[in-house]
């Protein structure tokens, strides 16, 4: 983008897409100018940007000084290779942000009557072939080894408890009516066969409640194309039906344009597995695939705006449904 | 929450006529302080508000309308204007970081601050105060003696969108002299939907980008 007289490009030495991670930005830097110029500095930053509806977010993460009190000269080109270190995390584009880097380039100017700052921006998605994540930070063994949670929208133990103890009392008063003689007949039987059949929905309510409400899930392993893990079922049951395992990506932005203040949520679901799982001795082993990194942004946390990872395990219920979401840290190293 | 409205008819590919252009990043979002002079389109002459706030004293000056007017945008250009003076963000600031020796404070969304505190800075500061509020604030202004000016904002029409929506595609494109044409009819629907309500047609327009790259197309497989 041309500033005044002066045009500034950058030409990466690789195409974007083919940047990997850990690899080092390179590049070179092009002046040309229309008229003679001194100037005080030029400058270049690698600079993370978190860009959406709400206002965006830079963290200039390394400055290279290019130009330290210099002149250009009309008809010249002045060429700049620069270099910058890799360990990237790689450029995100999600529902309410997407994050990316870019290289930016300001100057200043000494002359009085040319007095002015530049600024351009050079935008570069870095994407990885390869990913590594590390989920150290927040997982152990303490927290994926608590009880699983009853879903909200599930039927609830108490509501489950009250319902048998009122079939059982309906089924008592029955038998109470009819050894009295009071019920003659069939007259019992309505209250009686309803009552029976409530009591063995619950009987099956129970059992799944029996077999999962201790399940655990264990991390054992993560490497850089899956996570292995194990779901322990302390020897109850050895097959899970219709089980469904994934990731899911929590972006959090809060949108402080103007004189009104919104907070935009969104949650993206990756599905790794959906179906049965069997296992030995209550111990079911699973490899949780990584998905590709374009879709896998780093954790982020900065100010109000956030970018969070959860792997979630639902179980299969026949009058409820139980998840357990773990809260992990995705670290690209 | 509000409903998102919805253009019928409308197509952001049309208004690019059949030509959407690639972008980095979804033009239509937040604008950083470097990009909003590129963008942003007076609806008062701001260097002649500078010179008018340099030269006065014990004064307020009020930016006045309904949300997404264009009042914050004119506020953080005033403060790109005026490095001078202190700029204050409710949403971003604890109200005990207003520094009143400062002698032109900029406060965005004044109304979020408590009535004492608003009487407290008020009684303080002698130099000009400029604040953006959906209603005008002058009871509280006469009671603290301060004298008062109101600047309104409202009213959009097809040449200020159009020069601002061509303002962000060419902070993206980072090419200033990009020749990028658009559907004058696009642009009349989005105006007699929205009216002047500039943030609302932005917003629909980041999702209609956003809706328009398919990338996020997972999002569909929620359950529940």
């Amino acid at each position: 983008m041309r500033n005044q007289f002066i045009l500034i490009s950058v030409q990466y030495d690789k195409i974007p897409s083919d940047y990997d991670l850990n690899e080092e930005v390179t590049g070179v830097l092009r002046v040309k100018v229309d008229k003679k110029v001194s100037l005080k500095y030029l400058k270049i930053n690698l600079v993370f940007e978190l860009r959406g509806q709400a206002s965006p977010v830079s963290m200039p993460s390394k400055e290279i000084v290019l130009v330290n009190n210099g002149t250009w000269d009309v008809g010249e080109t002045y060429k700049y290779p620069f270099e910058f270190a890799g360990g990237l995390t790689p450029s995100y584009k999600g529902y309410n942000l997407q994050t990316l880097w870019y290289v930016h380039a300001t100057y200043l100017l000494t002359e009085e009557s040319q007095k002015a700052t530049g600024t351009y921006k050079f935008y570069k998605k870095i994407f990885s072939s390869r990913m590594v994540e590390s989920y150290k930070s927040t997982i152990n063994i303490q927290n994926v080894s608590k009880k699983l949670q009853v879903e909200t929208n599930s039927v609830n133990i108490g509501g489950g408890n009250y319902f048998w103890v009122i079939s059982f009392v309906v089924l008592f008063f029955c038998y109470l009516a009819h050894q009295s003689g009071n019920l003659e007949g069939w007259g019992y039987l309505i209250p009686a066969i309803t009552a029976i059949i409530s009591f063995f929905s619950f009987g099956l309510f129970l059992r799944d409640y029996y077999y999962f409400s201790d399940m655990k899930i264990r991390f054992l392993k993560e490497k850089p194309e899956y996570i292995q893990a194990e779901i322990l079922l302390n020897g109850r049951t050895n097959r899970l039906n219709n089980v469904k395992i994934g990731y899911k990506i929590v972006e959090k932005v809060l949108d402080d344009r103007g004189t009104s203040t919104v907070t935009l949520t969104n949650d993206n679901y990756k599905y790794l597995h959906q179906g049965p799982l069997k296992g030995h001795n209550g111990v079911i082993a699973v490899d949780l695939p990584l998905p590709k990194h374009t879709e896998f942004p780093a954790s982020f946390s900065y100010g109000k705006h956030e970018i969070n990872w959860i792997i979630f395990l639902k179980t299969p219920g026949v009058f409820s449904r139980f998840l357990k979401e773990i809260p992990i840290r995705v670290i690209y190293k | 929450m509000m409903p998102e409205r919805q253009v019928k008819g409308f197509s952001l590919n049309q208004l690019f006529c059949e030509k959407m252009p690639v972008l980095d990043y979804n033009p239509f979002g937040g604008l950083t302080d470097e990009e909003l002079k590129f963008v942003m389109s007076e609806q008062h002459d701001l260097s002649k508000m500078v010179e008018e706030i340099k030269a006065s004293e014990n004064f307020v000056i009020e930016f006045i309308g309904k949300k997404g007017r264009g009042k914050t945008t004119h506020l953080r250009r005033l403060a790109q204007l005026m490095p001078e003076a202190f700029y204050f963000n409710p949403d971003r600031q604890s109200t005990e970081e207003i520094d009143i020796d400062y002698p032109i404070i900029l406060i965005d969304s004044f109304h979020k601050l408590p009535l004492l505190k608003r009487q407290d800075i008020m009684k303080k500061h002698r130099g000009v105060i400029v604040h953006t509020d959906h209603v005008s604030r002058f009871a509280e202004y006469f009671f603290c003696g301060k004298k008062w000016k109101k600047y309104l904002f409202k009213g959009l029409n097809a040449s200020v969108l159009k020069s601002v929506i061509l303002g962000r595609l060419r902070v993206v494109l980072q090419d200033e002299d990009k020749n990028i044409l658009l559907d004058e009819s696009q642009i009349e629907l989005l105006l007699n939907t929205f009216g002047d309500d500039f943030r609302g047609i932005l917003n629909y327009l980041y999702r209609s980008y956003r809706d328009y790259n398919t990338f996020i197309s997972q999002k569909k497989l929620v359950p529940r």
